[in-house]
């Protein structure tokens, strides 16, 4: 089972508005890195240290900065509990008062402490309804990672998709409606009909060339395909599972 | 004007190619020299958990795999991410970097090609699924009729490319052959278990072992073997078989670290073995390096440095390194680069043996969960204080907490490594 990339010959004019489009969205992401690159607040900068747990110690890096707006910003990487580059949320800066989330990630993680002299921090993570103490230092600028979102698609993207799929032992009709928004990124919707009927939102819609992929993680699934002949060719991973789909205009009614 | 032109065309071939061990024959050996003195830690980079993937080098840019199921492209000077590709499971594996293409495995159970410079995926190919070697009571651990997954079965088999083909091998026991640019499948070939060592390419035969005891040539064109060789086998303990080091291959010679406690030294043309290095029931999981004529390895529980004259199997000379060594030594200008279950990089003088200098992971220094005796050795009556049910499990992992698995690369004077500890190093 493979997905190839092939020339993107008749998708043409649509994939080069994208592609501009993504420039676009690039080059505005390369000036805020500059803006925050020059940032001067004490609170912005990349911060590691550690989290003490009973018994047990884990590494925090935390990178803050302000956008061009002011507005402050930071991700954050757990290098042993799999998070790298998990967006911060609620960021508060206040005098040498700092908190900030990082939500969706272990649940749900709530960090608030002070800025004391010498480029330290200190303070408390919370989790779970319990709290540990945790201490870090400040060891460079801040390289914030941005959150991932969803791309625009192309104009032969857009609209309403079907396909059937045999999910293990039955079938399943998907029905797919993608969606450019305003702010230049794409929505997605699934109907799923087999046993039972699901809708789905699609956290993340993006397109690569002519690659395009829908993440929905609260099902655990990512479905992959291509472009092709007014098709969509690609594979439906849910789990452990793998299935083929090919996804065709949805016949008018 | 045809070897010039042979030549050109040659170099073009190989230019930014990257691969595990440095070369498609894993010879293990980097023409730039790296430091002989230590100024100190260049820059470290953080990921979401531990990095057992090797880096390897092109065009200014490094690549490596996450046990955070990302594939990171950062750059060799400056220590800045420029893109991750994030896939389902942990790449325990080293990327292979040949024509604009990133090729690397995950235990997602797919392999995937994405481009150089921007992390785009070009291609993903679905093998059979990833697993560990696993048997009933291995290594001793107990329940004895239980089937247990072995916890030191720790990489995954790195990608080499050649001829227009990327091959790997597999948790699902093939070894695959597929088209470099379309991802096309060419031919894959079955083994009788887990393929986790990767593939040396030589003179259009690829050459592999497996858990399944055997040691395969296999024609790189037509995916049909040529020969095998038998190594040692455990039925009771699962303990003292298979292939998971790599080979190098040198001068028709094939070098290779086996579980049953040899290097072995095996004709590439015939499978014959030429000689035999044995360790006394320790495993030999690292990638052996050959260079001018002598052979250099690590063992894990006897934690020795190896090195061995090349055309009798002979011992030059042995080092103690007080804990496991599966980091494959990375040798350049005479140095010996390696890392270590307790956290250390080390650079030795391949002629004298002697220790130039070590470096110790800040996490590893904290000794976590006392992992490490006072002397650095891992702390093994402690860990593994049962052997019943997930407790083993559990101590080997704790053991890999702080420790150095991947192979050390050398690039203009530095030298990066990944770390147990989810950083990325670059010493100078």
């Amino acid at each position: 089972m493979r997905t190839t990339s092939a020339g993107l010959g008749a998708i043409g004019r649509g994939i080069a508005s994208y592609v501009a489009m993504v420039l676009v969205q690039r080059a505005t992401f390369l000036f805020v890195a500059a803006v925050l690159a020059q940032a001067a607040e004490p609170a912005a900068a990349r911060w590691d240290g550690t989290i003490q747990l009973p018994g047990r110690e884990y590494g925090l890096v935390i990178d803050l900065a302000q956008n061009a707006q002011g507005q402050w910003i930071g991700s954050a990487i757990l290098p042993s509990l799999g998070v790298k580059g998990a967006p911060l949320s609620d960021i508060s800066v206040s005098d040498s008062a700092v908190s900030f989330a990082i939500k969706g990630v272990l649940g749900d993680v709530k960090v608030r402490g002070n800025l004391i002299a010498d480029g330290a921090f200190t303070g408390r993570l919370e989790q779970g309804g319990n709290a540990a103490p945790v201490s870090l230092r400040k060891v460079g600028p801040p390289q914030v990672e941005p959150p991932r979102q969803s791309t625009a698609v192309a104009k032969e993207m857009e609209g309403d998709w079907e396909g059937d799929m045999m999910f293990i032992d039955h079938n399943v009709h998907v029905r797919l409606s993608l969606a450019n928004q305003a702010e230049g990124r794409a929505t997605g919707k699934l109907f799923l009909k087999g046993r039972r009927e699901v809708n789905l939102e699609v956290a993340m819609v993006t397109q690569e060339s002519d690659l395009l992929t829908l993440e929905a993680p609260e099902a655990s699934l990512i479905y992959d395909g291509r472009l092709r002949g007014g098709e969509i060719s690609g594979t439906w991973q849910q789990g452990p599972f793998e299935f083929a789909l090919v996804l065709h205009r949805t016949a008018k009614p | 004007m045809r070897p010039i032109l042979i030549c050109l065309t040659f170099a073009a071939l190989c230019s930014g190619q990257a691969m595990f061990r440095g070369d498609a024959a894993h010879s293990g050996v980097y023409a730039d020299p790296g430091p002989r003195q230590l100024r100190g830690v260049k820059w470290r980079f953080a990921t979401g958990d531990r990095v057992v993937s090797s880096p390897v080098f092109s065009d200014g840019v490094l690549y490596f795999g996450g046990d955070d199921g990302n594939v990171y492209a950062v750059d060799a000077a400056s220590g800045r991410q420029k893109w991750k590709f994030a896939t389902r499971g942990p790449v325990p594996c080293t990327p292979a970097v040949a024509a604009g293409l990133v090729y690397f495995g995950s235990y997602d159970g797919r392999f995937y090609a994405v481009e150089a410079e921007t992390g785009h995926l070009r291609w993903k190919f679905s093998t059979g699924g990833e697993r560990r070697f696993e048997a009933k009571g291995i290594h001793g651990f107990l329940p004895k009729n239980q089937t247990i997954p072995d916890p030191f079965d720790v990489f995954l088999s790195s990608p080499v490319v050649a001829v227009g083909a990327v091959y790997f091998g597999s948790g699902d026991g093939n070894v695959y052959a597929l088209d470099a640019s379309t991802g096309e499948l060419r031919w894959k070939f079955a083994t009788g278990d887990v393929v986790h060592a990767s593939p040396a390419f030589d003179v259009g035969t690829l050459y592999v072992g497996s858990w399944d005891s055997y040691f395969y040539a296999i024609d790189a064109s037509t995916g049909k073997q040529k020969w095998r060789f038998h190594g040692g086998e455990d039925p009771v303990a699962h303990n003292q078989v298979g292939f998971q080091s790599s080979p190098a291959v040198v001068d028709g010679v094939v070098y290779t670290g086996c579980r049953d406690s040899n290097l072995y030294a095996i004709d590439a043309a015939t499978g014959k073995e030429k000689w035999r290095f044995f360790n006394n029931g320790s495993w030999v999981n690292a990638s052996p390096a050959v260079v001018n004529g002598k052979v250099v390895f690590a063992t894990s529980d006897s934690s020795l440095f190896h090195v061995a004259d090349a055309a009798t199997g002979k011992p030059v000379l042995e080092q103690s390194t007080r804990a496991y060594v599966f980091s494959s030594p990375a040798v350049a200008g005479g140095v010996a680069y390696y890392g270590v279950f307790n956290g250390t990089l080390e650079a030795r003088d391949v002629g004298t043996g002697a220790l130039l200098w070590e470096y110790q992971s800040e996490t590893a220094k904290k000794n976590p969960n006392w992992t490490l005796t006072s002397e650095r050795k891992l702390n093994d009556a402690l860990l593994f204080h049962s052997l019943w049910r997930e407790a083993p499990i559990v101590a080997a992992d704790l053991e890999f907490s702080v420790g150095v698995l991947s192979s050390p690369l050398v690039v203009n004077q530095v030298v990066y490594f990944g770390s147990a500890d989810g950083y990325l190093y670059a010493l100078e």
